[in-house]
């Protein structure tokens, strides 16, 4: 564990042009990053920005060398994509103002309709709540798997060594522990 | 759900794996070439990614269950294609090393010019006219009342100085003639007096006006202190 390797094998094939490849790597991460945009504008405009984050990250897959992980290139770019859409909204903002009842007539009116529609969107707190209520009915040891794992953040080596078995009972209870879920999350979100 | 679409439970265990970075090498190219390549081993991809996101309190609030379709929608109906920025960069610098040898000549010239046209006004011919031995008369009186006997100008510790050119340096004691000691006939045309005195004129100027030139455009100073040294 440490290095990335999946992700440096899709970012290789990406950049030989294998687009399915770079189309892994944006389902991975899209929520991360959407995130972490949200924490700069408001959550409507996230995705609109998140998107050009990862179109930007793309165009400019040629230059990523691997020197740090593919995460961390595209966290800046994420950043440095909702800086840059501060920016040019308060130059806009200083410009016009516009109605609400007008918005739908102008070209950046996006920013004040309301993008969300229910039925397409994720409800976060929902999934929230299935996800941890599923992780408090899981046998201890699966429980303590998936949460030293994705809460404290431990490698299999350290949660073997803290559960006193084996890697690959480890890595086995973690996969358990992510099929409950994933049985309780799938209906929200296929 | 095809039969070529399904997933057995090493392959769900390989994508779990995946997520922790827990995979061999032949299971990594396993998950890549095959399992990610089927719909249900990308849904579930995707899916474990989000419980892992939710687990670490980083899902979004809101997110459209299509944004990596719309991601890769935009990016092939605009045509995106992946961008070199090293040839960008090599580009702009022949540009920029181009313009800046362009502008340095250009400077260099225009400074030039001005030290020739300079250096002709404190050189009048050698047969000055009436107008010129007058003025060479009350630039003589001017110097004469303001300056010391045997005025010996010192470069004075300036920052301007310091872009000096390089055969007049800081400290550097440049000695001109007593005026009194020279002759002026009433004529004025005394060569040697003449000299004298653009000396005095010309070194302070020089000394004035040398911090406005960078080292690439000091050699027409360099030029007139050789004239200098020829006539010394």
């Amino acid at each position: 564990m440490g290095e990335n390797n999946n992700d440096k094998e899709l970012v290789e094939r990406a950049q030989q042009g294998d687009t399915r490849a770079f189309d892994l790597l944006v389902q991975k991460y899209q929520f991360k990053v959407v995130n972490l945009v949200s924490r700069y504008v408001r959550s409507e405009e996230a995705q609109d920005v998140a998107q050009e984050a990862f179109i930007k990250a793309y165009r400019g897959l040629k230059n990523f060398r691997g020197d740090a992980a593919f995460y961390t290139w595209l966290y800046r770019i994420a950043v440095n994509s909702a800086k840059n859409y501060l920016l040019s909204a308060s130059r806009r903002q200083s410009d016009r103002q516009v109605d609400v009842e007008d918005a739908e007539y102008y070209d950046d009116a996006a920013v004040l309709r309301d993008h969300t529609t229910p039925d397409r969107m994720l409800q976060s707190e929902e999934l929230e709540q299935k996800v941890f209520d599923v992780i408090h009915q899981l046998p201890d040891d699966l429980k303590m798997a998936i949460t030293l794992r994705e809460l404290e953040g431990m490698s299999y080596e350290q949660i073997a060594e803290a559960m006193e078995c084996p890697i690959g009972t480890v890595r086995s209870r973690i996969f358990r522990a992510r099929e409950a879920i994933d049985k309780v999350v799938r209906p929200l979100m296929d | 759900m095809s039969v070529e679409n399904e997933l057995n439970e090493t392959d769900l265990e390989l994508i779990s794996a995946s997520l922790d970075e827990d995979l061999s090498e032949f299971e990594r190219r396993r998950l890549n070439t095959s399992i990610l390549a089927k719909t249900e081993g990308e849904k579930t991809w995707v899916r474990y990614n989000a419980v892992s996101a939710v687990m670490k309190k980083q899902f979004p609030s809101n997110i459209d269950k299509g944004f990596s379709s719309q991601v890769m929608q935009a990016i092939s109906e605009q045509g995106y294609e992946q961008e070199e920025e090293s040839a960008t960069q090599v580009k702009i610098k022949r540009v920029s090393s181009h313009l800046k040898q362009v502008a340095g000549l250009a400077v260099a010239a225009s400074v030039a010019a001005f030290s020739v046209v300079t250096y002709q006004n404190f050189y009048p011919s050698s047969s000055p006219t009436s107008i010129e031995s007058q003025e060479v008369a009350l630039i003589q009186q001017e110097s004469a009342d303001e300056m010391k006997p045997a005025e010996v100008l010192t470069l004075q510790n300036s920052q301007r100085v310091e872009f000096a050119p390089a055969t007049v340096q800081q400290g550097q004691v440049v000695n001109v003639p007593p005026v009194e000691q020279i002759q002026v006939s009433p004529i004025q045309t005394n060569p040697q007096v003449k000299e004298n005195l653009y000396y005095q004129e010309l070194n302070p100027y020089i000394q004035g006006h040398a911090g406005y030139g960078s080292q690439r455009v000091i050699s027409p100073y360099v030029e007139i202190i050789e004239l200098k040294d020829v006539k010394d």
